[in-house]
């Protein structure tokens, strides 16, 4: 529920022990590792370097060629393991067993040259196809290709383009010489080809006959044999490599039962490239390495007890508000308020000095979504839905903290839904009378007139104004609420005129404008209250300069206020029309689905009206999770956060043990 | 039979249903150009990276919803009118041409600012390109044009609700 106090850590310590302290900060994760404000260049420090990039290089070759395999895995034998896959659970030491990695490693490597044996067929493959394409024009002539000119004739392969005319062609060459034989092999979409045999005399003539029609030669040396042998001899080597490439695949794909192993090394990887950038933060001497970062000051307690082990020596203090904006923010959550994590960072963190949101947010955040997604059905559906999802694969992260949200989200969905009467919209009623039944006695949600139970406490249909109204002063309590965090905020660092003057001016005109419109307390018939704080309102001026400016500032401080508190406010006016749509939406899917069912008997027209009624409803709450979300995160960013909020923070990136593929037991 | 008599046969009703059809109609029309902007420019971005598909899916649907509150409108001009208890017949000319004013904010509001709307979430196709992680501020980009499409539906609906 706030944001946690950092201290600035100073650490050295003996180089043998470099390697085996930082697996120690890894495993604890509590320390962020930045940058020595150590100038290298400076002469003064030349006896220190920073240590070499050669292990951060490795691991992040390992890492590449892991995931590689496990992509050419993917591709050639992919995994049938559904939505949800469970994460295995592991010890650290099982995480950084040698054998297990450089197994894994090898693994890798033989899956990486298998593909690359497959590729290397391809390319073979690709080029005897090429050879066979460039054949294929020839096959109907039974000559050997290799058939040349002997002195006195000359064999010429030839091609004209395909819309040329061969007969006229063969008649000029005829008219040429006598001593002429020309044969037509074939045609594609751009050329004839055809074989010309005639007297070595003659052939200048001839080919003079033919250019006219576009004629040219056409290489077909290095090959022996007809085109018809040749083309069968290919046939044959592709199949050879055919059956090649389907046993490399199936190698490849032996490698399976393996994906489980590369996914646990990859993680492996993972944490070491993380260790060796750290590493690569810090400055070392002959024997003795110097490390700078930042240490939460709830744990500073466990490293100091761990680091007892090792011949090292720190300090720590706390930061100087000139650096606060270096300082990595770690927001300290609890069960409730975690989940909000994801909201705020989509935003952006709060400043070091600014005010963790999160638990503000959380009673907003969830009542707004559940006030808009309002609906019994609607609700059970999606947090049902989001607890399997936690369950069954307990995700991590942002998406793991929108589940959990969500968990939230559609309980307070399905109660604001059960007080405002909707159930799937207004299914009971529908679907009832589709059959004719009576209406349903169920207190909120199906209220037969003058059954006498109670009805739904706001009736979006009924009562939309009541609605709009109610909207309007949630919005009004949040604006409120976000401006007390500034009051507070301002009075925390002495600023007391400014909270006094910015803040509590606009308390005095809402008050006066409540009592104002409720007629009470008026003096003389003047709104006092009102009065004093349209007099607060002058204080607006005490930082302009001369009267110009200072009317200026009142103006615009007037200005400001009203376009902007009213129209805060009225924004949350979506809080009652996201309701209404989300509700009438559902009802119009209500009436389409009973609507054939009307005249049909009951085994027909329920099979259609749950047709119907599931493709509607999937449709209608699918956009609204998506609308609802947007909207409830929209009110907390430009209407709640804008009265109070200090963004800027730099996310606390520790050194950590950070696995994608498996999870890490606490060792007993 | 003159002129007037034909009006105040057959005008109210007319006059109603207009309304709802320009609702409904013209809002899916904003709807769909909006997300047709959008899908053109995720399909433009899906082509280099098919792995943004649920991102881009979720930007193109945001226009999409111009076209429910017409829907919503137009049904509700339609329940007012009593077009499901069948007495519609009997909406008077002046009942009809309050229906039909009553329906063009969403009408015009749902066609415009579906488009308006379809243009932020094209542009925000490139920051799912460009920086994916950043998306949800693409998706607040385009929520902020929502916000004029839901005035509409709000001024829309309180008019039909109380306006006879």
């Amino acid at each position: 529920m706030a944001i946690v106090k950092m201290k600035r850590l100073r650490l050295m310590g003996m180089r043998s022990d470099r390697e085996s302290l930082l697996h120690l900060l890894q495993k604890l994760g509590c320390v962020e590792v930045d940058e020595p404000a150590i100038d290298l260049s400076d002469p003064n420090w030349s006896a220190l370097a920073k240590p070499d990039g050669r292990d951060l290089s490795n691991a992040k070759e390992r890492s590449a060629l892991l995931n590689h395999a496990l992509s050419v895995l993917k591709k050639y034998a992919p995994a049938k393991e559904g939505l949800f896959r469970i994460r295995p659970k592991l010890t650290e030491q099982e995480l950084f067993d040698p054998d297990f990695y450089r197994q894994g490693l090898e693994t890798a490597q033989a899956v990486v040259d298998g593909e690359r044996e497959l590729a290397s067929l391809t390319a073979e493959q690709g080029k005897l196809q090429t050879q066979k394409a460039a054949l294929a024009p020839w096959l109907p002539l039974d000559v050997p290709l290799e058939l040349g000119g002997d002195g006195a004739v000359s064999v010429i392969f030839g091609t004209i383009p395909a819309k040329a005319d061969y007969a006229a062609m063969e008649a000029a060459v005829a008219q040429a010489s006598d001593l002429t034989s020309l044969t037509y092999a074939s045609a594609d979409r751009d050329l004839q080809y055809f074989l010309l045999i005639c007297h070595k005399d003659v052939e200048e003539a001839c080919c003079e006959a033919m250019r006219e029609f576009g004629f040219s030669r056409s290489n077909v040396r290095g090959w022996t044999g007809t085109a018809a042998d040749n083309d069968r001899m290919l046939d044959n080597q592709l199949a050879v490599v055919a059956q090649k490439m389907d046993e490399a695949k199936e190698h490849i794909a032996s490698f399976a039962p393996h994906r489980e192993a590369l996914r646990r090394c990859v993680d492996r990887a993972e944490q070491d490239i993380a260790r060796e950038e750290a590493k690569s933060r810090l400055v070392d001497s002959e024997c003795a390495f110097f490390l700078e970062g930042w240490v939460p000051v709830p744990d500073e307690e466990a490293l100091v007890h761990a680091l007892s082990d090792y011949t090292c020596c720190w300090e720590t203090w706390a930061p100087e508000r000139e650096e606060y904006p270096s300082v990595p923010v770690k927001l300290k959550s609890n069960l409730l308020t975690e989940p909000l994590t994801t909201i705020t960072t989509m935003y952006s963190l709060p400043a070091y000095d600014g005010v963790d949101p999160n638990g503000l947010m959380m009673p907003f955040y969830v009542f707004f979504f559940g006030f808009m997604f309002a609906d019994l059905g609607y609700g059970l559906i999606l947090a049902a839905a989001t607890l399997f999802i936690q369950w069954k694969i307990r995700p991590k992260g942002g998406f793991g903290q929108l589940v959990r949200l969500m968990i939230m989200c559609g309980i307070s969905s399905a109660v604001i839904g059960l007080l405002t009467g909707g159930f799937f919209s207004d299914f009971i009623v529908r679907f009832t009378d589709m059959l004719g039944l009576p209406q349903p006695v169920i207190p909120f949600l199906s209220v037969p007139e003058g059954s006498g139970v109670p009805g739904p406490v706001l009736d979006v249909m009924g009562n939309p104004m009541g609605v709009l109204v109610f909207s309007l002063v949630v919005g009004l309590v949040q604006i409120v609420v976000g401006m007390a965090v500034k009051f507070w905020m301002l009075c925390r660092d002495g600023q007391v005129l400014d909270a006094i003057l910015d803040v509590g001016t606009w308390w005095v005109i809402f008050v006066g404008i409540a009592l104002f419109a409720l007629g009470v307390g008026n003096v003389a018939g003047y709104p006092v209250v009102l009065i004093l704080g349209c007099l607060m309102l002058l204080g607006q001026a005490r930082n302009a300069k001369g009267i110009g400016g200072k009317l200026g500032a009142v103006i615009g401080g007037v200005y400001n206020g009203v376009t902007g508190y009213f129209g805060d406010i009225l924004s949350y006016s979506r809080l009652m029309v996201m309701m209404l749509a989300g509700s009438v939406i559902g009802q119009v899917f209500n009436i389409l689905a009973a609507m054939p069912g009307g005249g049909l008997p009951p085994a027909v027209g329920i099979p259609i009206f749950f047709v119907i009624f599931l493709v509607g409803h999937s449709f209608n709450i699918g956009l609204n999770i998506i609308g609802t979300y947007v909207h409830t995160s929209r009110l907390q960013y430009l209407e709640f956060f804008k009265q109070f909020y200090k963004e800027g923070g730099r996310p606390w990136r520790p050194l950590e043990l950070n696995t994608k593929y498996v999870d890490i037991e606490e060792e007993k | 039979m003159t002129i007037s008599e034909f009006l105040s046969m057959y005008a109210g009703p007319f006059f109603g249903f207009l309304g709802a059809a320009l609702a409904a109609g013209l809002a899916c029309v904003g709807s769909a150009k909006g997300t047709g902007l959008a899908g053109e420019a995720a399909a433009g971005l899906l082509a280099e990276d098919p792995s943004q598909f649920s991102k881009c899916m979720i930007l193109q649907v945001i226009p999409g919803t111009q076209g429910l509150y017409g829907l919503v409108i137009g049904f509700l001009a339609l329940m007012k009118m009593g077009l499901f208890n069948g007495t519609v017949s009997q909406l008077t000319v002046n009942n009809g041409l309050l229906i039909l004013a009553a329906c063009l904010p969403m009408a015009l509001g749902g066609l415009l600012s579906g488009i308006a709307q379809g243009r932020v979430a094209a542009a925000s196709v490139n920051i799912v390109a460009k920086n994916p992680n950043d998306w949800s501020k693409g998706m607040v980009l385009c929520i902020i044009v929502e916000f004029y499409a839901i005035l509409s539906l709000l001024i829309s609906f309180l008019m039909i609700m109380f306006g006879f």
